[in-house]
């Protein structure tokens, strides 16, 4: 197996990045995860919700500035890798879309900071499938799975070199809001 | 916190621009510097607030099918925008060193005409319109090869009045950066028109009329 190990820039933290096919416990996980298994100190998310291993990253760099400007949205760092992938502020529709759930068959799997051998043995323990080489994260993504939860539009979908682009766009500008300089009344 | 290795690429009154390292990427990060003659307080608010206004006018833009960079990231603390970097030349660039034959110059007219028009219909009023702020894409499988940049000044709006007011000014941008180019101005006029057709771009000409003529007499005066 081969996880990878990236840098975040904007807050100099470590993330490792694991993929997994063939899981067979993803509902054991999920429960685990529910209950607040201390042990499972990383982001499971759903392989099919998943285009490029750099939406990951841009998820992974903001919950790692998060965690440390102490303004988590969620439970603790890994959740929050979650939660960044919806273009959205719904907690519970961002674990649904993009967290593991009862028929995850893939798993990419974040984990921040800590050493990448121990990340690896362990997960091998807790997850029943077969470890996959990181280059296959992105190969189970449902397309229209990602247009759905992204809110894409036909001219987006059809724009496949700028995809991955458009979806961390709708990633980045999540929570980013402030009354805008706006003029719409007609004279 | 700027990523180590972030090399200086522009120094604005109000940003500074920078070729950054991200997440395997090469990126480009803008970051706004406060204004040390403002109350700090103020200062800060404002500055939040069209940090925002850029990175949210760039993600309205490609909605709109305008080539614009990817916001790769927000960090509102620092007022900074990390962006898609775009391997490009500035149009003003292209423009004083090409030679360029008749043919490429109406293409490239075609272009600008378009991305305006598509622009002013998703309502977004770019604000400070120059050949510095539209870049040329080397050429990638199916990307656009007009992008525009900057939206530090922009808004929205459905006014007509806004719109021509931004056309003036990138007229006025064209005319003074690259002498003789009424004729391509005018090109991008008629492809605007003809890209806008039914969505009010006749209006917003017509508009551009009154505009250059109060323009005029306010260069009579002063
Ligand atoms: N996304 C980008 N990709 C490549 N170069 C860029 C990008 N954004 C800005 N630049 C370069 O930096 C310069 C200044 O950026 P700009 O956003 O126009 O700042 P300002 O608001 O200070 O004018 C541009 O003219 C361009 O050369
Ligand atoms: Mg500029």
């Amino acid at each position: 197996m081969t996880g990878s190990t990236h840098l975040l820039e904007t807050s100099a933290e470590t993330a490792h990045l694991f993929y997994f096919s063939n899981v067979r416990n993803a509902k054991a996980l999920r429960e685990q995860l529910l209950a607040g298994d201390a042990r499972l100190a990383y982001a499971l998310v759903d392989g099919r919700a998943v285009l490029d291993p750099f939406q990951l990253l841009v998820a992974a760099g903001r919950a790692a500035e998060a965690a440390r400007d102490d303004r988590l949205k969620t439970r603790n760092v890994h959740s929050e890798v979650v939660y960044n992938l919806a273009p959205d502020t719904n907690i519970g529709g961002a674990f649904r879309n993009f967290g593991v759930v009862d028929d995850s068959q893939a798993l990419a799997v974040v984990k921040i900071g800590g050493q990448r051998d121990e990340a690896e043995s362990d997960l091998i323990d807790l997850i029943d499938g077969t470890p996959e080489s990181t280059e296959r994260i992105g190969s189970d993504v449902d397309l229209e799975r990602i247009r759905k939860c992204y809110k894409l539009t036909p001219a987006e979908m059809a724009h496949r070199t700028q995809l991955i682009n458009t979806v961390v766009t709708a990633m980045a500008l999540k929570g980013v809001t402030q009354a805008a300089i706006t003029t719409t009344s007609d004279a | 916190m700027l990523p180590t290795g972030a090399e200086l690429i522009y120094q604005g009154a109000e940003a500074r621009v920078y070729c950054v390292p991200f997440l395997g990427r090469k990126a480009v990060a803008k970051e706004r510097f406060s204004k040390a003659y403002r109350h700090p307080v103020l200062d800060r608010k404002l500055t939040s607030r069209r940090v925002v206004q850029e990175a949210r006018l760039l993600q309205r833009c490609r909605r709109a099918g305008v080539a614009a960079p990817a916001v790769y990231h927000v960090d509102l603390g620092a007022s900074t925008i990390y962006m898609e970097h775009i391997d490009a030349t500035t149009v003003r660039d292209h423009l004083h060193q090409a030679t360029l034959r008749a043919e490429q110059v109406s293409l490239l007219a075609q272009q600008i005409g378009q991305l305006l028009a598509r622009m002013h219909q998703a309502d977004v009023i770019h604000g400070d319109l120059t050949t510095s702020n539209m870049m040329l894409r080397k050429q990638e499988e199916g990307d656009q090869r007009l992008v525009a940049i900057d939206f530090g000044l922009s808004y929205t709006s459905t006014l007509p009045e806004d719109k021509a007011v931004d056309l003036y000014v990138l007229e006025r941008a064209f005319l003074s950066t690259h002498p003789n180019s009424e004729q391509m101005f005018q090109e991008i006029l008629d492809f605007y028109r003809a890209t806008g057709k039914g969505s009010g771009a006749q209006q917003v000409l017509k508009r551009l009329d009154e505009v250059r003529l109060r323009g005029r007499k306010r260069s009579m005066i002063g």
